[in-house]
């Protein structure tokens, strides 16, 4: 009897006809439905991974082991809580961010983060994968933004951390855990979010230069002056560096913001302080978040800032294909590279010390037979 | 004390010297308790580490012994929190208040927990920084104690409460190994420990030093008082507030009991007697930014019939505003000796409903509720001021804050925004949470302390724990 033979209809309802890499894709449709495929995944000693359902199953990195079945989580999408009043959003986790944004910002809330490609990041992807988005530099890091979880665990249960509420302390925040974990503390099949208000309008500054240094400069000048910066972003061009700052917030702000910013670097041209709605400053924020292209990897440095400027310096004299570099928070995106989702960290934790046994006691309290495939990282 | 506990008490101050350790039971008595006065045992041991090393062998020995062990920062906590209800050794950071570092131009610092909240930020406010987070009683709480919490604080409607601030920790564990994410990163290394070690209550292990980010001070800040005839009123204009995407820094609700506590106290901040309630508002940032925001935020007020609103950009008028509103829990010692601060959240859009029905719980008990609240996070402070040696006024007070979670739960809230579970709420678990919620979190907490020695009879309810160990080892 293959994986494949095993009694999967009796949880979905129908026969698993998709097979990717060897192994059964599993669709299920509710959130009790992806629990019961892992206990069964666990009686019969299997190791599993979620997936989106936007993308090709496929092994997320070359070294790493097969899985002997896919839990797709297209089919558990929508959403599940939604106030105008309220700011805060809750959708199963197979929703394209899309789908929030389309709902959030007619209502005048902007969807965190704001990724480079809504229509194929998922709410359970995103918050597996750790992504945090354009506006990371103001706005923090995705964790910050996830309100609670719903995980499914392979014993058969589905368990809830967190609140939908933007604040609360109930319990251990082990929705903060989840973010970022790929999966192996159990699988997201639901989220809340925090969402913050869309800007009422907005500047832009840029800059070209075949100087690496000369960007540099002119980015640290940017981040030492008083302006909350959206982004502070450098693409590599073939002639050059093309950088790129943004800043939103009231029109009368944005205008004060922008004189200071332009005092601190006065060669960046500023495509003038515009109100938001539906103008072109809209459309080209869209342009920022998709100069990174869906797929590509990136490196979290992980350093604070004045540490950046040496060690972003000293990849690009080792490396060619660093593509695109978020200042005031070394994150580099690397050209071509196909990993999918988890930023590659150079930092790892070290085997056998204190921090590895904690995070593997945590792995195994949560997952006691392995049935959550491992990174090869962790 | 029996032979073993002072053979304990000899070898841990071997440990740590004689200061490090206090057995006599004068010493011991003030620590038998936190906040929450009506819950109170007296540790068998108290010890007073000064550096990790030591708290980590401290730790190791106490791990020898089996005893149980729990954490204390200053004792502010109002849910029993620190409340050594299993008795045990107290382990407390008052002896580690060493800042270490502060790197003004990565805005981070490096602290011991027994740094006190506020001398955090004057030990930083020479370069233009400060940290975030300030609870009320920050004046006396620990860092320790702020991340044992997860505590928050008025401006944290902005800038979120302290796990949003910690970016790495160390810390003893249970075994007393020294486990060090101390290195400030922006993104975690492996799983995020640090943001689940936050608000576990001293269940996890000790925090000893905390790296933490901190603010840069805002070039303007102005603080407005709206003064309303009607708490209704008040409680809508701030869900106006929410619904329009105003940011201020803070949005405070003080209700008619409090200002007349607050104004009949030596806190005396100016709020007029005669109102029903004052919205208190600050907002931050550059000249023009706290203008507009302020203009819509007056605008919002007056449009929910506030009568008159003052503003202050002076610092002495705005820290008299404030002092009224930080020293409301001392300033309702006028009212009865002992208070019972509720801390549930709910939805910000049903303000002003679940704060009628706070009220209403009280009334129908004939007690007396002030409301004084982070009404911006929707984290209400019911107030109720009570004589803990009249036993039947104490049993209504207990039956009130068990109603109170209930409403609020059925309403789509929770137990605690900001006090932590501790003692007091550890019955409205099974009432938010299912049994299987229970008991992965149980399985989660015995992952970091799997004999359940760290703060026990904290944060979960001891019956859920005991029924996941028993199906397990069922099914096994």
């Amino acid at each position: 009897m293959t994986t494949r033979d095993l009694d999967w209809a009796r949880i979905l309802g129908q026969a698993v006809g998709e097979v990717a890499w060897d192994a059964p894709v599993l669709r299920p449709t509710t959130e009790q439905a992806v629990a019961d495929c892992l206990l069964l995944g666990q009686q019969h000693g299997l190791t599993m991974r979620a997936i989106s359902g936007l993308r090709t199953p496929r092994p997320a990195r070359a070294n790493e082991a097969p899985v002997d079945a896919w839990i797709s989580l297209e089919a558990l999408r929508g959403l599940v809580d939604w106030h105008p009043h309220e700011g805060t959003v809750t959708a199963r986790a197979g929703t394209p961010l899309a789908e929030l944004e389309a709902i959030a910002e007619p209502a005048g809330w902007r969807v965190l983060p704001q990724v480079p490609n809504p229509q194929h990041t998922t709410v359970g992807g995103m918050i597996s994968a750790g992504i945090s988005g354009l506006e990371r530099l103001r706005r923090g890091p995705l964790r910050h933004h996830v309100l609670g979880v719903r995980l499914a665990l392979p014993n058969g249960s589905v368990v809830r951390s967190g609140s939908r509420l933007v604040k609360n302390v109930t319990g251990y925040d082990v929705h903060r855990a989840a973010t970022g974990a790929r999966g192996e503390l159990g699988v997201v099949v639901e989220a809340s979010l925090r969402l913050v208000p869309l800007p009422r309008a907005a500047f832009r500054l840029s800059w070209n230069s075949s100087s690496w240094t000369a960007v540099d400069a002119a980015a640290q000048a940017l981040l030492s002056t008083s302006v909350e910066f959206d982004c502070v972003r450098s693409t590599r061009m073939p002639d050059g560096w093309t950088l790129v700052a943004w800043y939103s917030g009231r029109a009368e702000t944005c205008a004060v913001m922008e004189q200071e910013a332009l005092r601190a670097v006065p060669q960046m041209q500023s495509s003038g302080v515009d109100t938001w709605d539906g103008g072109p400053l809209a459309a080209a924020w869209k342009d920022t978040r998709a100069s990174e292209a869906a797929g590509e990897g990136c490196l979290e440095l992980g350093c604070l800032r004045t540490e950046c400027a040496t060690q972003v310096e000293q990849l690009l004299k080792s490396r060619a294909d660093v593509r695109l570099v978020d200042h005031g928070l070394a994150r580099i995106v690397l050209r071509d590279s196909l990993h999918p989702q988890k930023p590659v960290q150079p930092h790892s934790v070290a085997a056998g010390s204190v921090q590895a046994q904690l995070e593997l006691r945590l792995r195994r309290a949560l997952d006691p037979h392995g049935v959550l495939a491992r990174s090869p990282a962790s | 004390m029996t032979a073993a506990l002072r053979q304990l008490a000899d070898d841990l101050r071997a440990i740590l010297g004689p200061r490090g350790v206090l057995d006599e039971v004068t010493a011991r008595v003030p620590y038998e308790c936190d906040g929450l006065a009506f819950m109170r045992h007296v540790p068998d041991l108290v010890i007073l580490p000064r550096t990790t090393r030591e708290c980590a062998a401290a730790m190791k020995l106490l791990a020898r012994a089996g005893v149980p062990v729990v954490a204390r920062g200053a004792g502010t906590g109002l849910s029993g929190g620190a409340t050594p209800v299993s008795g045990g050794v107290l382990v407390g950071t008052a002896r580690m208040r060493d800042v270490l570092e502060i790197d003004a131009r990565n805005r981070f610092a490096r602290v011991q927990t027994g740094v006190v909240n506020v001398d955090l930020t004057h030990a930083c406010e020479a370069h233009g920084l400060y940290y975030a987070p300030d609870p009320s009683s920050q004046k006396a709480c620990t860092i320790g104690g702020n991340v044992a919490e997860n505590s928050g604080g008025p401006h944290c409607f902005k800038h979120g409460t302290t796990s949003r601030h910690i970016l790495g920790l160390v810390v003893v564990t249970a075994e007393g190994e020294v486990l060090d994410l101390s290195r400030p990163l922006l993104e975690p290394q492996g799983l995020d420990l640090v943001g689940l070690f936050v608000g576990s209550e001293g269940t996890f292990g000790i925090a000893t030093e905390a790296t933490i980010a901190l603010t840069p001070a805002p070039e303007v800040v102005e603080t407005a008082l709206a003064i309303h005839l009607d708490l209704d009123a008040a409680c809508d204009a701030v869900s106006q507030m929410i619904a329009e995407r105003v940011e201020p820094s803070a949005i405070e609700i003080l209700d008619k009991l409090t200002i007349e506590a607050v104004e009949n106290s030596v806190l005396a901040a100016g709020y007029p007697k005669d109102a029903e309630a004052v919205l208190l508002v600050e907002a931050e940032g550059c000249d023009v930014e706290v203008r507009a925001t302020m203009d819509d935020v007056e605008r919002i007020a007056r449009q929910h019939g506030a009568v008159d609103v003052r503003r202050a950009r002076d610092a002495a008028q705005r820290t008299k505003l404030w002092a009224g509103r930080k020293g409301a829990y001392g300033a309702m010692g006028r009212v009865a000796p002992d208070l019972y601060v509720s801390d549930a959240v709910v939805p910000r859009h049903r303000l002003r409903e679940l704060v009628r029905a706070v009220t209403e719980i009280c009334r129908e008990r004939h007690l007396k509720v002030a409301n004084v609240f982070h009404a911006g996070d929707g984290n209400l402070h019911p107030n109720i001021s009570y004589d803990r040696r009249n036993p039947d006024e104490l049993r209504r007070v207990l039956e009130a804050g068990d109603e109170i979670m209930k409403v609020c739960i059925a309403a789509g809230g929770s137990l605690t925004g900001e006090h932590g579970v501790g003692l007091e709420k550890l019955s409205g678990m099974e009432w938010l949470f299912t049994r299987d919620d229970l008991a992965a979190q149980c399985r989660v907490r015995e992952a970091w302390d799997p004999m359940v020695r760290l703060n026990p009879g904290k944060t979960l309810p001891l019956r859920a724990c005991m029924e996941t160990r028993t199906k397990e080892q069922t099914r096994s």
